[in-house]
């Protein structure tokens, strides 16, 4: 007769940007622009970045997934060892700053419920490192640049691709179904398809319908 | 079953235990890092050390250099104030040169090496652009005479070269002696040796004739006219022109000589010439040619980051971050065969014990193009991270571009020689003023003269780096090589698993980046850029030796 097999336990997948930080998608890919080596390569990045502005920022109220892959495309030629540092330096100053009251408290819930805490992020794993150890997360689920002979292509490699959502709760031995997860935009409606307990936080335009739909709950931090 | 020798263990301890060496070159950066390795690491009976013996004799050498150099440290840590008795049965310094016969040692000191094992050879000139005549007594007749001196003791002779002997062949670069020449001419070494000594022979023969007696002239006039000096200053003057002239004709005729036959300057024309020689040679003297590539900075031993002497990347280095270098001319997929000294050591360590159980091939690579390729592209964009974690960008500074790599073409056109054509053009235009300006209140023709001087030392600093761009062009523009490395992974499965710490050194070990920001450009700024701008690192804490030698050795 085999041994009892111990219940699985639950995890809270928390997405960082908007709830825990504020979301650097834009801004990170300015300061990859501005840093990025050689006079032409410089100006060009810049260039286009700033005539991009006005479209990346109304995209930004309406489809957050897609204006962070518009800006992301400034760094295509820029080499992985280069967005790594210049990721982490945008980072950060904001890793040494208070979290957000709304982000603290359900970081402090999950924590209470005994769940594991997984991070999700689509800023690259490298730049937010310092705050997964600062919280004591149990894992990271972050973006990765897509290289090619070690050079950015200017395309993301999602964190929430096909796959890496379940073999992360495999790894940490957690059940999906009896799982929460706080999404903001509509990068994350696979992770709030699949889990147990889905939760709409400060969504954008296109999440918040799919939330009214879905009939998640939804959370907006109000004013203190 | 009897296991093949391939497939049998290898255990460099066992083997070095209790044996006799003989060692050249043990003074120069792989040099030392490897002595402290082997004497940390194995248990030899003896280490003779052939050192020049300057005006105090080999044995104040030897513990000059044991006291000063931070090489030393995991010894001093190892063994405190007994380290002198601890070695001084071990090693054993005797006064030599390698550019004399029979490496200079005397007869009686001949007769007392009978019997020595292991001859290890790591003498050389390492300039990348040295004078004819010292580049072939260092790196062919030197390595000639370490053979001869092993087919005498009867030991096996450990050559160190240099992976690129390969010139300007290109692709996989097998474990070989070459045949021919990298062009693919037909090469004799015998008689090119000749030739060499005859080409160093023109440049002195140059440096006095008619036509340079006539250059030399006025270039001594002029200085003595500027530094104020007499007539009688003029015999001086005129001996040290002249050596600088001969010098600089010896390099430009090795140099040519050398991108003649497709090698790229005269230390690899020179070390290939002494491979071909000591294959053809060799006899019955076991013989392993070992060809490491470009050493660099320690990862782990003796400590992080310890670097000496300026031939290998820190010039580049320097002038991308520190200097005026903002376009290189580089290859961006080219690859730059950079090593750590420390597995250079190993390796070493694993040939010479490969060496003296009969099982080592004739030639083996150290490098990490083959298993781990840094390609140029990422050489400029790590050097330039390391120095902006080091130095955050503030303020204006954040405009300022990093450094890139480029073609030779725009190189030329936009970089180094742009600006040093323009200090030039300036200084002439301040001297004109300072000869032509009124004497003023204002002081501007003195103003303007003291600007032309200080345009000229601008120029000449910018043809050096100019001049070490030139240098480094064939290692990161026109040579497209890997370094096959399968003989040292081939010793390396052999060894024992707890062995592997201390012997094993495979690059695919080696994260770059981390290695280039975090160890080898820190290092550099610790130890070789202070030499670069002409100041003095910061002073390493001397721990005196007084090695407890046999009498013999002493004055």
């Amino acid at each position: 007769m085999s041994a009892p097999q111990a219940p699985l336990r639950a995890a809270a997948f928390v997405r960082v940007e908007s709830l825990l930080l504020p979301d650097l998608a834009l801004r990170a890919p300015w300061h990859a622009a501005l840093n990025a080596p050689g006079v032409g390569g410089r100006a060009g990045r810049v260039a286009a970045l700033t005539a991009g502005l006005p479209l990346l920022g109304a995209l930004q109220r309406v489809d957050r997934r897609t204006a962070r892959r518009l800006a992301a495309y400034a760094c295509r030629g820029l080499g992985g060892d280069r967005l790594a540092v210049l990721w982490r330096e945008r980072y950060a100053d904001l890793l040494s700053s208070p979290l957000r009251p709304l982000g603290e408290e359900v970081v402090a819930r999950a924590r209470a419920g005994g769940h594991r805490l997984v991070l999700v992020s689509t800023a690259p794993e490298v730049a937010l490192a310092p705050l997964a150890e600062r919280l004591g997360a149990d894992a990271l689920l972050g973006a990765r640049f897509e290289l090619r002979d070690g050079v950015a292509t200017g395309r993301l490699e999602e964190p929430l691709a096909p796959g890496r959502v379940e073999a992360c709760a495999d790894a940490l031995g957690v059940s999906l179904a009896g799982s929460y997860a706080y999404g903001v935009d509509t990068h994350d409606l696979p992770l709030l398809r699949c889990v147990g307990f889905p939760c709409a936080v400060r969504p954008d335009v296109r999440l918040r319908r799919a939330a009214e739909r879905a009939g998640w709950p939804m959370l907006w931090e109000t004013a203190s | 079953m009897i296991p093949s020798a391939a497939s049998a263990g290898l255990d460099p301890r066992a083997l070095l235990a209790g044996r006799r060496l003989l060692v050249t070159g043990a003074s120069g950066f792989l040099g030392k890092v490897w002595l402290c390795h082997l004497l940390c690491e194995t248990e030899p009976a003896e280490v003779n050390l052939v050192l020049r013996p300057g005006r105090r004799g080999a044995l104040s050498r030897l513990e000059e250099l044991l006291s000063a150099s931070p090489a030393f440290r995991p010894l001093h840590e190892r063994y405190g104030e007994d380290l002198g008795r601890a070695l001084g049965g071990v090693l054993r310094p005797l006064a030599g040169d390698l550019g004399a016969p029979g490496l200079g040692l005397a007869p009686g000191e001949r007769e007392r090496l009978r019997g020595v094992d292991l001859v290890v050879n790591l003498a050389g000139l390492t300039s990348l652009d040295p004078e004819l005549a010292p580049a072939l007594a260092a790196n062919t007749d030197g390595a000639l005479a370490a053979l001869e001196l092993a087919r005498e003791v009867g030991a096996a002779l450990l050559h160190v070269s240099t992976a690129y002997v390969a010139g300007k062949r290109r692709g996989v670069v097998p474990e070989a002696v070459h045949a021919g020449a990298p062009g693919g001419d037909p090469f004799d070494a015998v008689r090119e040796r000749e030739d060499l000594r005859a080409l160093a022979a023109r440049a002195a023969r140059e440096a006095r004739d008619g036509r340079a007696e006539a250059l030399l002239a006025k270039r001594v006039a002029e200085q003595l006219r500027r530094h104020g000096r007499g007539a009688v200053h003029r015999e001086r003057f005129l001996a040290r022109e002249r050596a600088a002239w001969e010098a600089e004709r010896s390099v430009a005729l090795g140099r040519e000589r050398a991108r003649a036959w497709g090698w790229p300057n005269a230390y690899t024309l020179t070390k290939a010439l002494a491979e071909n020689l000591l294959a053809a040679r060799r006899g019955e003297v076991p013989l392993c040619v070992f060809r490491p590539t470009i050493v660099e900075s320690a990862l782990r031993f003796p400590f992080p980051g310890w670097k000496e002497g300026l031939q290998t990347s820190a010039p580049l280095t320097w002038a991308l971050t520190y200097g005026p270098l903002r376009a290189l001319p580089a290859r961006p997929r080219a690859v730059l065969d950079v090593v750590p000294v420390d597995f250079v050591a190993r390796g070493l360590t694993l040939a010479a014990a490969a060496l003296l159980a009969g099982e080592a091939p004739l030639v083996l690579h150290c490098g990490s193009s083959a298993r781990n390729p840094l390609p140029m592209r990422r050489v400029v964009e790590l050097t330039n991270l390391a120095h902006r974690a080091a130095h955050p960008p503030r303020g204006w500074r954040r405009l300022l571009p990093e450094a890139v790599p480029t073609s030779p073409a725009r190189y030329r056109l936009a970089s180094l020689p742009l600006l040093r054509r323009l200090a030039r053009e300036a200084g002439e235009l301040c001297a004109l003023g300072g000869e032509e300006l009124p004497q003023g209140r204002f002081g501007l023709r003195e103003r303007s003269a003291s600007l032309a001087r200080r345009l000229e030392r601008a120029e000449q600093r910018l043809r050096g780096l100019e001049e070490a761009v030139e240098r480094f062009l064939p290692f990161v523009y026109d040579h497209q090589q890997t370094f096959a490395t399968g003989g040292l992974r081939g010793l390396e499965a052999r060894l024992a698993p707890a062995d592997r710490e201390a012997f094993a050194a495979d690059p695919a070990t080696l994260d770059w980046h981390a290695y280039w920001t975090e160890v080898h450009i820190p290092g550099l700024r610790r130890w070789v850029y202070p030499r670069l701008e002409g100041r003095r690192s910061a002073p390493e804490p001397r721990r005196p030796v007084r090695l407890t030698c046999p009498a013999e050795a002493r004055p």
